[in-house]
């Protein structure tokens, strides 16, 4: 697990915060539009961010599992 | 630095040294940013003709007010340059830096995917809002200010993720591709942060206003649209070209004190000559005047560049003939020269007297976004995507000369059309009859060049056409088993490292 | 440190180096003009626009009308001769975002108030072609049947006022209200007319102003400002 990463999941999902924030008092359908777009973006990126770290760590997993049953065998 | 090849070094060193650098690149987000190029090219040429259609016949403007002329002509200008020119300016110089500094991008994968999917949604919401009636009503900085906000947060990402592959090469050098994008990459942030200043009427609505107001604007909004041709058109797009053209010739770099005068005097005189875009206008006589002798100083450097593109080739002619892609990032330095040359021309005040406000502006943008920016970038994408998706080749060098030919075909219907446009527009609204009065009604002029906006159309029909093909041809490329690499073994990163 | 060669080995330096050769041109011919007293002349008769014409400039940037309209006559024999006195830099003072534009596909509007009635700018923003054959203009019928938004009237001009826009504490009281009355001709026009000198009443339907009153009352005061009868040449140096 790379803790950069998180820390990007963790900065669009606050994105997303404010997106929320803006189309809930938006005044125009500009801003309206931009706000949901914008969570729908945050909600986006971080599911498939969160995908692809949950493969790594299955790998990695895999990997030790491997090496394991390598030493004993 | 005798040795002006990029990527030579590093060889010569692996070599040396017996061990292969494994240096793992990352390449996804180039792929990434390779393939929304790609996409976004199509979707900037078919706007382009569908405008031009609306230009030649009123009636496609359909009806919905986001189909008319005036809401669609700024998605076309921006998804143009920012999208498909942006993109292939990212995907570019993430390929460029990586090599030449045989470092990996710095940060962790997921903010380069960040600033890749931050960039579409940036054009995305930029095009809608246009769409729904946002614009700042500048042009080529249209978008409201939640979206400019947008889209520092992502470019200063991307200077960041840049600088700091830069920060931790392992070369000593900083290769002059890169210069470029330095150029362009923060020149480009300051002219968005200085022209796209405004107050908006509330923090929960679009509306804003800009802080400069008239005659400043003017200077301001010029000076930032000058400089958006001077630097992510040219700057960035000469990155592309002091990477790929001595990579697909094989050769090093003509000159490298050329190199070296061609970028501080380009970036330096570049940032002055926006007043040319306001002669005889309300701004104040000296600002023209130093917008005039800059931009006619800015000739030298932009040859200078050209000759250093061109004459890399020495030696290396003979691959034009069998090397179509090659063929396309040469072509694209011809344009450069040829648009670098008609710039200053039409800079100067009197020329501007006749040129300014007629099609014949449209024409030499065209032959820069075309010619220029668009062929340098499908050199390069044809080389790149090859080398990033481990394939032994393009699927058709011969779809590729196709493409060629016809897109070439089509910028020269396109400018040679708008050339006579242009200057029929000029001389018509200047002429006077024998009594003194003026002789041509304004509507006179706009049905002379009727025939000559149907060739434009078709001109950037053929332009359409040849980008297709291209698609067609990078798709096979990936997919089909006929370009297919045999030998294996080598790791990654150092089969690209070597290409 | 000035050495190419120490240059292109430290990217902190390339980058100081960089910033510092792309400011200058910019700083040399922008600032000036902020701080030259001469750039924009002084001349009478130009105001901030009233809230209705404001209202119809928004919508002229919406539609992208500057893509094909410049506003900006330039010092040349013909164009003066074709569309009237030269462009000032006082005339467009209040300008945000300035509409000079860069492309003539339509003809120059910065005088265009007044020249045609009203009747003649519904007519042909509904169907351009129908009064001018030669016409490339989309039609704007749609604007007649957008009922005009101004529920953020008031924060357009205070937003305005605090670039250094001279709008009032009076002016903002009673935007709502001259927007109105300047949109329906039938109205009383002195407080609109009081503000806002030279304002054209626009005849709209009562109770249901539309974005094409507003457009049109912004076009019928494009140029019409500046009362050029009592200005000499010297004035008018930059």
């Amino acid at each position: 697990m790379n803790l950069g990463d998180i820390v990007v999941g963790v900065f669009v999902a606050l994105l997303g915060l404010i997106g929320l924030v803006m189309a809930a008092g938006a005044l125009d359908q500009e801003i309206y539009v931009f706000g949901l777009s914008l969570v729908v973006f945050a909600g986006a990126f971080d599911w498939a961010l969160a995908l692809k770290i949950m493969r790594q760590m299955e790998a990695a997993r895999l990997e030790i599992v491997a090496a394991g049953e390598g030493g004993h065998g | 630095m005798k040795s002006w090849r990029p990527g030579k070094v590093a060889m010569a060193d692996a070599v040396r040294a017996g061990v292969p650098p494994v240096i793992s690149y990352n390449e996804e987000v180039i792929k990434k940013f390779t393939i929304a190029a790609m996409f976004w090219a199509i979707v900037a040429f078919s706007l382009g003709v569908y405008i031009a259609t609306e230009l030649c016949w009123p009636d496609f403007n359909l009806g919905p007010a986001f189909l008319n002329f005036g809401r669609l002509r700024p998605v076309h200008t921006s998804v143009a340059v920012f999208a498909f020119g942006g993109n292939a300016l990212f995907a570019s110089s993430f390929f460029v830096v990586q090599r030449t500094c045989r470092a990996r991008l710095a940060g962790p994968d997921a903010l380069h995917d960040f600033i890749f999917w931050g960039y579409q949604f940036f054009i995305v919401m930029a095009g809608l809002s246009y769409g729904l009636g946002f614009s700042r009503g500048q042009e080529y900085s249209e978008p409201e200010w939640n979206i400019t906000l947008w889209l520092v947060l992502v470019w200063v990402l991307y200077a960041g993720v840049f600088i700091g592959t830069l920060m931790k090469r392992a070369e000593p050098h900083i290769y002059v591709a890169n210069w470029f994008f330095i150029a362009f990459i923060l020149t480009v942030a300051v002219l968005v942060l200085v022209n796209n200043a405004a107050v908006p009427i509330s923090p929960f609505a679009a509306k804003s206003y800009v802080i400069y107001s008239g005659v400043q604007n003017a200077m301001v909004q010029w000076w930032y649209g000058h400089n958006a041709v001077g630097f992510f058109l040219t700057a960035g797009f000469l990155g592309i070209m002091y990477y790929f053209i001595p990579k697909q010739a094989n050769r090093p770099v003509y000159s490298y004190r050329l190199s070296v005068l061609h970028y501080w005097s380009l970036i330096f005189l570049y940032i002055w000559a926006g007043p040319h875009h306001l002669h005889y206008t309300s701004l104040p006589d000296w600002t023209q005047t130093l917008g005039m002798a800059f931009s006619i100083m800015l000739w030298m450097p932009s040859w200078g560049g050209m000759i250093n593109g061109l004459m890399t080739l020495s030696g290396a002619w003979d691959k034009l003939r069998t090397d179509p892609a090659l063929r396309f990032s040469v072509t694209a330095v011809g344009f450069y020269g040829m648009s670098t040359f008609e710039g200053p021309v039409m800079a100067i005040r009197q020329v501007n007297s006749l040129s300014h406000y007629t099609d014949w502006t449209v024409g030499h943008v065209h032959s820069g976004a075309l010619g220029w920016m668009a062929f340098i970038s499908f050199g390069a994408i044809y080389y790149m995507v090859p080398a990033l998706w481990k394939r032994s080749g393009l699927y058709s060098t011969r779809l590729v000369a196709w493409h060629y030919w016809i897109a070439t075909l089509g910028i020269v219907f396109y400018i040679t059309a708008l050339w006579v446009a242009g200057i029929m527009q000029g001389l018509m609204w200047r002429a006077y009859d024998k009594f003194g009065f003026l002789q041509y009604s304004f509507a006179e002029s706009v049905s002379a060049v009727h025939p000559y906006y149907v060739i434009r159309m078709i001109g950037g029909l053929l332009f359409l056409t040849g980008g297709l093909i291209m698609c067609y041809n990078l798709i096979q490329t990936v997919r089909s088993p006929s370009t297919e690499r045999r030998e294996a073994g080598l790791p990654a990163g150092f089969a690209v490292a070597g290409e | 440190m000035f050495n190419q060669h120490t240059i292109e080995k430290n990217a902190l330096l390339l980058l100081v180096f960089t910033l510092i050769v792309i400011a200058i041109g910019g700083i040399v011919e922008i600032v000036p003009l902020f701080t030259i007293e001469t750039t924009v002349e002084h001349v009478k008769g130009v105001r901030p626009y009233s809230p209705l014409e404001m209202a119809g400039r928004n919508i002229y940037v919406r539609e992208g009308c500057y893509v094909c309209h410049s506003q900006q006559i330039r010092t040349l024999k013909d164009e003066v001769e074709r569309y009237g006195h030269y462009s000032l830099a006082a005339e467009s003072m209040y300008d945000r975002p300035f509409q000079w534009g860069s492309k003539r596909i339509g003809p120059d509007l910065a005088r265009v108030g007044g020249k045609y009635s009203n009747d003649w700018h519904y007519g042909h923003l509904r169907h351009p072609q129908a009064l001018v054959p030669e016409s490339l203009m989309p039609r704007y019928a749609f604007l007649a049947e957008t009922r005009l938004d101004y529920n953020l009237i008031e924060k357009h001009l205070t937003t305005q006022r605090f670039l250094g826009v001279p709008y009032t504490d009076e002016d903002i009281a009673n935007a709502r209200q001259d927007m109105l009355a300047q949109a329906n001709a039938q109205a009383d026009q002195a407080g609109v007319a009081g503000r806002y000198p030279k304002a054209v009443p626009v005849p709209g339907q009562p109770g249901f102003p539309s974005e094409m009153d507003a457009l049109v009352a912004y076009l019928q005061v494009l140029g019409t400002m500046v009362d050029f009868a009592d200005l000499g040449v010297e004035k008018l140096q930059q």
